[in-house]
């Protein structure tokens, strides 16, 4: 792997609520290299988008996020007083949220919001000069909008989903940063439009040298896109490695569950395999394996015991004590 | 199941509309979410309803228990015409026509708990003496895997999976013949889907009951249905047998959804608005590749053209 963009050991988010703590991440490791996608892979309230807005700074006052090594480039960033923080924040570090309405100002045009996006990637590398308005249009074209002369004067309203994502990530295009966040950029969108979202996706990386946190719920997006991909279940991930080989050979049996339903659904099987049960609540985190009460393998040691990480390769890692 | 049995209800070109306030032509305007759109569901088969948001599944699910009322055409259930028909005339057939939805919090009185929820249809029908009832609920809740603890539950203190189920139990305490569902597992985790898929299919079997899946997920209705029409802009643009539609596909649009499953390059450029529903030709035709000038002047019109298969396109032959 090249240099680390983005490190993490032992990230944990905290929520106060009333005169209980919520810890909704817990000992969280990943890093994400140059160029790379990782996928954080989990259904809603297994900490995927909580461990996406940490390393932001986004959470909400209630919040507390601590963390043994919290690196950008090197880099700690939980010691950054807040308006370094903002300075780092929209210029080398970039969010895709899943509703893209919600990041553009609706009183701004599309092209607006490109000429600011282009300003504020000036500031950073005063180097690449002016970049003028013309370019907009250029930019809008690559990501497949027709008619980007027109667009560019469109308000954000005017156009749909889909088109609006599309924009959104033309000016990721124009600001290069040096690490994108992306939760769910293409759950609220039609099936055909998300098929060429996550196509763009794809080409944005062999474009970019950014390295991409890709926040998901859907394994076969996953595995279109991301380089490795790291599971997450009740706040802890359970399992990461290489794309590749995680689908191969699904160590943890809530990877391997997840996979099934997803394949089985493209190859229609006769009868879906199911993972009886739900996910905890975040106040019943049981003791021992978070997993432990849906799992078909657990044993009294998984009820007793947290699992601890096992390396099986120095790049594919499993928090299972049956992972053989 | 048997082969082609009368149709359990039928619809004939049916168009449904809403008013469009935001138009610029004024209040005057409206939206035609549905139209001309003519088919028919089988007793005890699971038709799939297949399109993406804004195509007027939804709607025409809707449309065809009558919770809305059509602008033209007619909707026949049993032979009866049931289209224009009054709150009052509809009440003896809301017990064979029940409905699931997307959201299943919102569908569910938050302060009413769920043993009473599922007694009360039962109530109102006067299907079991009033002695019966409790047995009859716990009976329901455990025909959809839920313990009998859960009747003294309030509809937020369980999960959107458990609360599925509910309402899986809560339509089939009518011991209705068709059941529209509306999206059912779009909002549920990916874990819990397969479990509820699972459910519908067993529940369909055991009782034989016809199944509406409206969904835009065509790996979901590949899985749970018999047939399956596609719908694009309110219109169908093909119908056929599950196993058909995926093995040949007729229509562009019906080509172009069963790209995105798996991992089939296709052409990346945003896809064009289709055109105003008042304009000739076909709705397809600005995202088509096939498209010429009879696309433009001439709707095409849904059309068998083998045994049990529509298509709605000038060019199917050549798929």
């Amino acid at each position: 792997m090249t240099e680390a963009v983005l490190e993490i050991r032992n990230l944990c988010a905290r929520f106060r609520t009333g005169g209980a703590t919520i810890e909704a991440v817990r000992g969280v490791d990943l890093t994400i290299g140059e160029g790379e996608v990782l996928g954080v892979i989990g259904e809603s309230g297994s900490g995927k988008t909580v461990t996406g807005l940490s390393i932001l700074r986004l959470l909400p006052a209630n919040a507390e996020v601590s963390a043994d090594v919290l690196s950008f480039r090197g880099r700690p960033l939980l010691a950054l007083p807040d308006e370094a923080f903002r300075a780092l924040r929209g210029t080398h570090l970039a969010m895709v949220f899943q509703n893209p309405a919600g990041s553009f100002n609706p009183a701004k045009t599309i092209g607006w919001h490109l000429a600011r996006t282009a300003e504020r990637a000036r500031t950073r590398s005063p180097r690449e000069g002016a970049v003028p308005m013309q370019n907009g249009e250029r930019r809008l074209a690559e990501v497949g909008i027709p008619n980007p002369a027109r667009v560019l004067a469109l308000y954000p309203h005017q156009l749909s989903g889909g088109m609006l994502q599309r924009a959104l990530i033309a000016m990721v295009l124009v600001l290069e940063p040096d690490l994108i966040i992306a939760d769910e950029p293409t759950t609220n969108l039609d099936s055909i439009v998300e098929h060429q979202i996550i196509n763009l996706f794809r080409a944005l990386r062999k474009r970019t040298k950014a390295a991409m946190m890709f926040i998901t719920h859907d394994m076969s997006v996953a595995a279109g896109l991301c380089d490795r991909i790291a599971v997450m279940y009740a706040g802890e991930i359970v399992e990461s490695g290489p794309t590749t080989a995680v689908f191969a050979a699904p160590r943890h049996p809530y990877t391997q569950g997840l996979i099934d339903t997803a394949l089985q659904l493209e190859r229609d099987v006769d009868r879906l395999r199911e993972i009886p049960g739900e996910m905890p609540g975040i106040t019943g985190i049981p003791e021992g394996c978070v997993f432990a009460p849906r799992c078909g393998k657990a044993t009294d040691a998984c009820r007793k015991a947290r699992p601890v990480v096992t390396q099986l390769s120095n790049v594919h890692s499993v928090r299972c004590i049956h992972h053989g | 199941m048997a082969e082609a049995p009368a149709p359990l209800i039928e619809v004939e070109n049916l168009a449904v509309a809403f008013a469009n306030p935001t138009h610029p032509a004024g209040e005057s305007a409206t939206f035609r979410a549905v139209d001309d759109v003519t088919f028919g569901i089988r007793a005890g088969e699971v038709f799939g309803i297949v399109g993406e948001t804004g195509s007027g599944k939804t709607t025409l699910g809707k449309t065809l228990l009558r919770l809305y009322r059509p602008q033209a055409g007619t909707i026949r259930y049993s032979g009866a015409d049931i289209t224009t028909l009054g709150d009052a005339d509809l009440r003896p057939f809301r017990r064979d026509l029940q409905m699931i939805f997307q959201d299943p919090l919102s569908s569910f009185n938050p302060r009413v708990r769920i043993g009473k929820a599922l007694a009360l249809p039962l109530r109102l029908h006067r299907l079991c003496a009033p002695a019966d009832i409790d047995g009859e609920v716990e009976r329901l809740l455990a025909r959809v895997g839920l313990a009998v603890r859960f009747k003294d539950r309030y509809p937020h203190e369980m999960s959107g999976g458990q609360l599925q189920r509910v309402a899986i139990a809560r339509a089939l305490a009518l011991r209705p013949r068709l059941i529209v569902a509306d999206e059912p597992v779009s909002k549920l985790d990916v874990s819990v889907r397969a479990q509820i898929l699972n459910l519908f299919r067993d529940v369909q079997e055991d009782t034989g009951v016809a199944l509406v899946f409206v969904t835009h997920d065509l790996r979901v209705a590949r899985y749970l249905c018999n047939r399956i029409a596609v719908m694009f802009f309110g219109r169908l643009v093909e119908i056929g047998p599950t196993e058909d539609i995926f093995a040949r596909p007729r229509h562009p649009y019906t080509r172009q959804l069963l790209a995105t499953i798996g991992d089939c390059a296709e052409s990346d450029a945003a896809v064009e608005p289709a055109p105003p529903a008042d304009a000739a030709g076909c709705r397809y035709r600005s995202r088509c590749a096939h498209s010429d000038s009879t696309c433009a002047q001439r709707i095409p019109q849904l059309a068998a053209f083998a045994a049990d298969r529509q298509v709605a396109c000038h060019h199917f032959e050549k798929f």
